[in-house]
This record gives structure tokens, sequence and C-alpha cells, in this order.
């Protein structure tokens, strides 16, 4: 007893150091993610702030509310906010109409090749919206537009048919782009439901409109509140479909306002007091939102394995589903790739593709002899692999700190982190800018990366979260009473666990990072321009160098998308 | 018949769930149909209540084909009048208990007076008239499942279908929900169907039992017959009879018309036991002798009154008496479970204590009226 007794403290002597470089590390590593993340939204958020209220005249700089009167008396700010909100509330409510039809239609019944529409529905997801702008002003521009050719010439119509340089137009794209995260809120819990929620329903008497309307809809109505909330906040604020659908035509929306109020002559001080009422607004609706969901969360999931019922469709319906699914990968992916194809293998464009006029010199010249392509694509490469590997690195952390141990403060920590899910990309970027404007940051590629990794570590956050909440501490707590270490019980037996979250989150990243714009408009300078920013100065020049950079950004985006198919990892888990 | 089933069928790609099953119930009686999971006892009710569609055979409720195949009629469940209460509650979380409760009057459009008037009543009748405005899922186990109970009786359905309503309770509260679960029925009345995994439950609730297997019935008959004398080596081995695996080595007629067998377990082990098959086995043939574990006498040497030497011998049938050595033995209360190895073969065995430890030299003591033999050919097992 002894002997044995002095051979396990020798034991504990030899591993005394490591023991104590484990026990700082694991204290200090979750709050460095911590402290990371606060201090990425915190600044940005804090020099918005007090930009806004900073006025300069001859007498140098003051506190005044100057910029908030001159933005209030403007009637440009008030059309800006009127379109933006008329944006947000039509993307949403047709996001959740889309979005609830083809979960519905994939989960719950038995269309045809509904294995197949539940991968492709999520395309979209992983497509740049700003390039479905591009690809639907090529469909459906006014005389030149394929679509609006077509029709001109089958069909007699007027050539301007489609209005897609509008609000609707916006709407239309963004809806589209948008849908898949309403399918992705939805279609989870439609499939773990009890099915004897419903049977129940039908069994006592309800049709199965009945039941629709009072049994199955309220129970989803949480998971779509939160769907809705997120489309609404991010297709509001989102920078890259205005510019291109709503700005050619002098529609004024919040996210294209505030690049005008940056570009020269700029007033910063105004764009700052834009982008304060924005985030207070953002806010806002964030907590009523959350309100809301607390008051009515309920558990439909047992935790059983259900074999979820499918509906056998007749033949009439049967054709409306599949319809509805044609209409939107149609729509959301086939014809814009076809347009941009046509187009960037076009040497002029004229709304048809000819004999005459095909060629392949738009992707030689954008790949190998256009210094500003080439840079750019250098430059969204680089800041999608480094972004999202140290993005997914804080996240890990963060996660690690809201989920385990008893941190105190939790609820207050996940809140401030999580507030960038809904604070618009262009926002974000001007109070980066504000923050860097006269320092040795400012023009360079970290700060976009910083800016970034600010606007986007919360997705990661979230994926790497549920996947934590998912593993019993028991896991980690067995390890330690084997006698590993706070780091050992991470590295064999945490991020293996963790591992698919981990790369789902990666992946997630690094498709939300090749294809930003938002962020990016206003930090950009000679020489950090990304492939979005490209394109946007590209659009001015020629539509053939755009569509060929468009389809290299779209083979990235889905070489991560069937990455993401091969790692099997579900985007459910976010 | 109340209800009638004829030929029901259904199969789920290559697993045949439901295999030509015909049963009936009579109005006011309650059937329970018993079984393993996945014998196909809740594909029936599922059938019955319409949420599955079955590939041949009918249903008929009440004097009405709610299904039939040949004919190609097959209502909805909201057309067949009945009253549903699942394993999973199933109770909504987004009403109150009221709301839960008067939902089958709501669809069916009961004015709103009326509607409340009943729905309290039958709240009244499962204790929850207090619970009535407060949100369904702030109930416990117990008191949810009331609610799918009153929930499924509400509308005074035709049939009430039961898919393992106490499998979620614990045991405690499942023994109690079964007592008010007989009153309320003796109480009202109502003809069910009750699917149930739990023996207890199905012999106390039901005035038939259907015990199923491989979506075939087994047997079926008053909770009594089918208890005592299990008409299958299937039925006795879910029961929980010991069932051994032997040969037939000679028979002799029983007094009441029957045949007794003896059959021979192991080398220099045999007993005798009353046929259950409907032929004799052929001698050597292979037999199953099944025996209720309450029936397997252990008792400590000497205190039998049998001597080992004088049974083996004995002729015509009489009770064996061997000795074993305990192997086991587990205090359940009132009784003590055993499990004694006779000469490499080991009986469960249940007795009111003796007082036996793990390891002891015991006699054991089978008598033919308490084992069953079935010819092992007739056995699908």
């Amino acid at each position: 007893m002894t002997l044995a007794t002095s051979s396990a403290s020798e034991v504990t002597d030899i591993a005394a150091p490591a023991r104590r470089g484990s026990r700082f590390a694991e204290i200090a590593l979750p709050a460095a993610g911590v402290f990371i993340g606060m201090a990425l939204i915190l600044g940005p958020f804090l020099a918005t702030v007090i930009r806004s209220v900073l006025w300069w005249d001859a007498a140098g700089a003051a506190l005044s509310m100057k910029n908030f009167a001159g933005l209030f008396s403007d009637p440009r700010f008030y059309q800006a906010a009127g379109n933006t909100i008329l944006c947000g509330v039509g993307a949403t409510f047709i996001s959740c109409v889309l979005g609830l039809s083809l979960a519905w239609v994939v989960s719950r019944t038995d269309m045809p090749g509904r294995r197949w529409f539940e991968v492709f529905n999520l395309v979209p997801f992983f497509l740049s919206p700003y390039v479905g702008a591009i690809s639907w002003i090529y469909l459906a521009a006014p005389h030149s537009g394929i679509v609006s050719r077509l029709l001109h010439d089958t069909f007699g119509l007027p050539g301007d048919l489609i209005p897609i340089y509008s609000i609707g137009g916006a709407i239309w794209v963004l809806s589209l782009f948008y849908t898949p995260y309403v399918y992705l809120f939805v279609i989870a819990p439609m499939r773990q439901m009890d099915p004897a929620l419903e049977d129940a329903a039908r069994v006592h008497g309800a049709g199965f409109w009945t039941t629709l309307r009072l049994v199955t809809l309220p129970l989803l109505a949480p998971a779509l509140m939160s769907a809705a909330l997120i489309v609404f906040v991010t297709s509001a604020g989102l920078f890259d479909v205005p510019l291109a659908l709503a700005s050619p035509h002098g529609i004024r929306t919040m996210p294209t306002e505030i690049f005008q109020l940056v570009q020269y002559p700029s007033d910063l001080g105004r764009a700052a007091s834009f982008g304060v009422v924005v985030m207070v607004f953002t806010i806002l609706v964030t907590v009523l939102q959350r309100r809301y969901i607390d008051r009515r969360r309920f558990e439909t999931v047992t935790g059983k394995g259900y074999r979820p019922r499918t509906i056998a469709l007749r033949p009439g319906a049967r054709a409306a589903a599949l319809a509805l699914e044609a209409v939107y990968i149609g729509c959301g992916v086939v014809l814009p790739v076809i347009a941009l194809l046509m187009v960037s293998l076009s040497s002029i464009w004229t709304g048809k593709v000819t004999a005459a006029t095909l060629t392949l010199r738009n992707f030689e010249y954008v790949a190998f002899n256009y210094r500003l392509t080439q840079q750019a694509v250098m430059n969204s490469l680089f800041l999608a692999l480094v972004g999202a590997t140290l993005g997914v690195g804080i996240s890990v952390l963060q996660a690690y700190y809201v989920n385990r141990g008893t941190r105190k403060r939790r609820g207050l920590v996940d809140a401030i982190l999580s507030l960038p899910l809904g604070i618009p990309g262009i926002i974000l970027g001007l109070g980066f800018l504000i923050l860097a404007i006269r320092t040795p940051l400012y023009s360079t590629l970290a700060i976009i990366l910083i800016a970034y990794i600010a606007r986007f570590f919360p997705f990661a956050t979230r994926t790497v979260s549920a996947m934590l909440l998912a593993i019993n501490p028991e896991l980690e707590q067995s390890a330690r009473a084997s006698g590993a270490t706070w780091l050992q019980t991470m590295r064999y037996v945490l991020l293996p666990l963790l591992m698919p979250a981990i790369v789902a989150a990666w992946l997630m990243l690094f498709v939300i990072f090749i294809r930003e714009l938002g962020a990016t408009i206003l930090l950009y300078a000679q020489g950090t321009e990304t492939i979005s920013v490209a394109l946007v100065v590209l659009s001015e020049r020629s539509s053939g160098y755009v569509a060929a950079l468009a389809v290299i950004q779209l083979m990235l985006l889905l070489i991560a998308f069937s990455l993401f198919r091969a790692t099997r990892t579900s985007l459910l888990q976010a | 018949m109340f209800v009638r089933i004829t030929d029901l069928r259904k199969t789920f790609g290559e697993l045949t769930a439901v295999d030509g099953v015909s049963l009936g119930v009579e109005e006011g009686h309650t059937l329970a149909l018993l079984g393993p999971s996945g014998c196909g006892k809740t594909t029936i009710l599922r059938c019955l209540a319409g949420l599955e569609t079955a590939d041949a055979g009918a249903i008929e409720i009440a004097g009405r084909a709610v299904f039939d195949h040949a004919a190609g009629v097959n209502l909805m469940p909201e057309q067949r009048e009945l009253g549903i209460v699942f394993q999973s509650y199933a109770v909504w979380p987004h009403m109150t208990v009221a709301e839960n409760v008067g939902f089958p009057l709501k669809v069916r459009g009961v004015a709103k007076a009326e509607a409340q008037r009943r729905t309290a009543r039958v709240l009244d009748m499962v204790g929850l008239a207090s619970a009535s405005a407060k949100p369904a899922t702030a109930l416990s186990g117990g008191q949810q499942q009331r609610v799918a109970l009153a929930r499924a009786l509400v509308h005074e359905p035709r049939l009430v279908l039961f898919d393992e309503p106490m499998s979620n309770l614990d045991a405690q509260l499942r023994a109690h929900m079964r007592m008010e679960l007989a009153v309320l029925r003796e109480r009202l009345g109502f003809t069910a169907i009750y699917v149930t995994h739990d023996q207890t439950e199905a012999f106390s609730l039901a005035e038939t039992v259907a015990v199923m297997n491989h979506g075939r019935i087994e047997t079926i008959g008053d909770p009594r017959s089918v208890f005592r004398r299990p008409q299958t080596p299937f039925v006795a081995e879910f029961l929980g009879l010991n069932v051994h695996r032997g040969r037939a080595v000679k028979s002799h007629p029983a007094p009441d018309g029957g045949l007794y067998v003896e059959v021979a377990l192991a080398d220099g082990l045999s007993v005798w036991g009353v046929l259950g098959s409907a032929t004799p086995p052929a001698e050597g043939a292979g037999v199953l002798a099944c025996t209720r574990k309450e029936h397997i006498g252990v008792d400590k040497p000497g205190a039998a009154s049998l001597d080992p030497a004088a049974t083996a011998a004995a002729h015509p049938p009489h009770a064996r008496l061997f000795y074993g050595i305990t192997q086991a033995a587990s205090f359940l209360g009132l009784e003590e479970e055993y499990i004694v190895a006779v000469d490499g073969v080991t009986f469960g065995a249940i007795q009111p204590p003796r007082g036996l430890h793990a390891g002891e030299a015991v006699t054991v003591t089978i008598r033919p009226e308490d084992c069953i033999v079935f010819v092992e050919d007739e056995a699908r097992r």
C-alpha cells in the first residue's frame, strides 16, 4: 500500500508542471477566445457610436447630435429606410413560403427524386448573391436579357416586360438566395416532430388542411420565426443585391446609401449615425424575437427514433410539387449558371450566343493577363483560407466557454457574441473603417481579414456550440478522471468528437469569405481587391470579364459545396 | 362483432409486418394485442386508425367498412370516428389542457358552450379539472397521459385505440393508471383495442388477449386460458416460462384424454410433461419442455418428500425430483428468484423465500401437469 502511494505521488510530481500549465490553459484559452470576440464586436461598434456624435468644424471636434439631425432631416434617409424594409419584408415573406413548401415536399411526401432535391435546394445557399443579381440582369435586363429577348422574339411581348431594376427585382433575387435559410431552419423540426402529434389530430377528426393549420404550422412557428428574423435582418442589410439592381435606377436603400456617404466627398459622421440607427433597430428586433421564442419554446421532439410518415401525393399534387422544385432550382441555380456561361463565352454580349461571338478570350484575359483579377483571386483565397481557420479557432474556444464549466454571465457573453449575426456587413465594415482610417492597418488585407472574422465568427460559434451541446460532458470528465490534463482532454477527446462541426464551420466560413462584398467594399484599396470587389469594378467595363470571373468564383464555391457533401456533416447542426 | 378485421396484410419493403390477421372485438369489450416489439401489433392499430394503408384485407367498425382492399374502400383517419392514445402522449405543446381535450369537439363543429361542458366533464373524470387552463406541457408524464386519454374519450368515439399508452410511465404510475383505466372503462363501457408488450396490462384490462409474433396471431383467447395453458412455445417463452429443448422418450395416455410425454433434457435427466401440440411426437423427436418458474419446486435437501431414486423409476408419469445447485438467488420481496443447475441444465424458479444462497445444494421438483411439451417441428421460431 505504502509503495503504491509513493509511486503515485512520484508520477504526480513529474507531471506537476504540465498540469499547472494545463490549468492555466483551461482558464486562459476559452477566456481569450471570448475576449477576442468581444473586442472584434465592441471595437467597431463603439467606434461607430462615438463617430456618430462627433462633429468637426473650424473650432475642431466636438460632441454633437448634428449628424443625427442631418440624417433625420434628409428625405433620402426615409426613402432608403423604407425601401430597405420593403426589401426585407418582401424577401422574408417569399423565402418563408418557398422554404416551408420545399422543406415539406422534400421531408414529408413521396415526391420522386426528393433525395436529390434535398441537396439541390441548398445550392443557392452556397452561391454569391451579387453574382446571382448579375446573372438575373443577364437573364431579365430590358431588351438585352436572355429571357427578355426570348419573350420578345417568341411571343412578341415587350422587351422590357420584366422590371429587374427595381425593388421587386431585388426582392426576387434575395428570396432565391435566402430560401435555403428558411428551408434549413424548418426541415429539422419537420423531420423530427413526433408524427403522433399530427396523427392524433387526424384520428380525432381533423382533416389534412385543418391539421396543417391547427397543429403542424403552430408547432413549426418558433423555428419559422427564428428563420424569418435572420432572413429579414440579413436580406435587408445585404449590400450586393441593391447595388446591382436598385442603384442603377437611382433607387435608394440603406446599404447603398451608406456606401454613397463614404464615397468622395465622404460624410463619415452621417454614415456613422445611419449605422447606429441600423444597429439599434437590429438589436431591438432581435430582442423582441427572443422574447417571443422564449415564450413559445416547446418540445416537439421526444428523442425517439421516428420514421416520419410520408404522404402519398396524388398525381396532380405530385406535378405541383415537381413544378415548385423546377421553378426554384431553375431560377435559383440553373438559369443563372446558364446565363453566366453564355455571357462568359461571348466576345460581345447581345442577349444571345452566336457562333461568331463564341470565345474563350474572357477567361484567358481574366486568368492570365489581368493583374486586378489575378490579384483578386489570390486575395480572396488568402482571406478565405486564413480567415476560416482563425475564425473557427476562436469559435471553438468561445463555444467551450459558453457551454462548459461554470463561468458567470454566460448568457450575456452569448448574447454579445451573437450580435454580428444581424448587423449588416457594410455597417461593420464602416466601423472598422472608422477605427483604422488613420492607422497603418488602413488599406491592408489584414483589416479586411479582421472585419470578415468579426462579422461572421458567430456562424461558426453557433455550429460548434450546437454540436458541443450534444456531447455529454461526462465524456470529458471521464478523461480527466483517467488522469488526462485539460489540454490532453481537448486534444484526444473533445476536438475529435467536435471535428464534424469544425469542418462544417470552416467550410461555411470559407464559402462566406470567398463571396463577401458588404464588409469589403468600404475597406479595400488598390492591391487588396477581392473577387467580389473586382466584379463590381469590372461591371463598369465588360460583362464578359465579369461573367468569366464570376464563373471562377462559382467553381471555388462549388468545390466547397462538394467538400461539404463529402464530409457528410449536416448543415442542420447550424 | 363490433370490430372485424379480415385477413389483414401489410408489408414494409422486405418486412412483412402483418401477415394475414383476422380477429373480432365485441361491443363494449377490450381486445389486447400483446407481443414483443416488431410483432406487428402497432401496425394493426395504425391500419385500424387509417394511419397506415394495409396491402390486403378488410376492416369493419360498427357495421361500416372503413377499409376494404378488394372494394377499394379506405376512409381517412378523421372519417373513422375513433379516439387514440399514443405512447408519446402526443399532447399538443402549443395548446392548453382544455384546448387539447376540446380539439375533437372543435373540429366537429360542436357549439362552444356544449364543447366546454363536455370537456370539463371528461377532465373531471380523469382528475384534471383544476389543470384545464394550464399549458399542456406544464404537466407531468402521467398527467399528460390523462390529457391524451380525455382527448380520446371526449367525443364518445365508437372505438378507442391504445398504442402502448403506459410504456413511458414508471412502474408505480403504470400500476395506478391501469386501475384508473379499468374503472373508467367500467363506467363508460367503450370498446377498445389495446396494444402492449406488458402481459400484466393485457391480462388485467382485456376480455380477449391476442399474442402476436412475426405478424401473425400465435394465440387468442380470454386472459385466463391464454395464461394458464400457453398454446405455442413462443407464447410460453413470451410469458416467461422456462423453455428447454429435449427429445421425446416415451408417452403415456393421460386420464383427461391427453397425452403424457417423457422428455430427456440431458443424459440421465428427463421430465414428464403434458403434450401441448396437436400431434404426438415420434420417439426420439425433438421437443420443447416448458415450465413455469413458479412451478419449479426448489428446496433444501431433505425438505422434499420425494426420493430422487424412487421418482426416476416411477412409472407411469410422476413428479420428478433432482439434485441441483443454486447458481444465483435474488430477493424479490414476497418471493425469491433462483437459477438452479441440474446436470448442466438450468431452470429459473420463483418460490416463497427459502433463504437459499448461490452455490447451495438443493432439490428440484417438476410435476408432469406443470410441464407443457411441444413438438419442435411445429414451433415457428
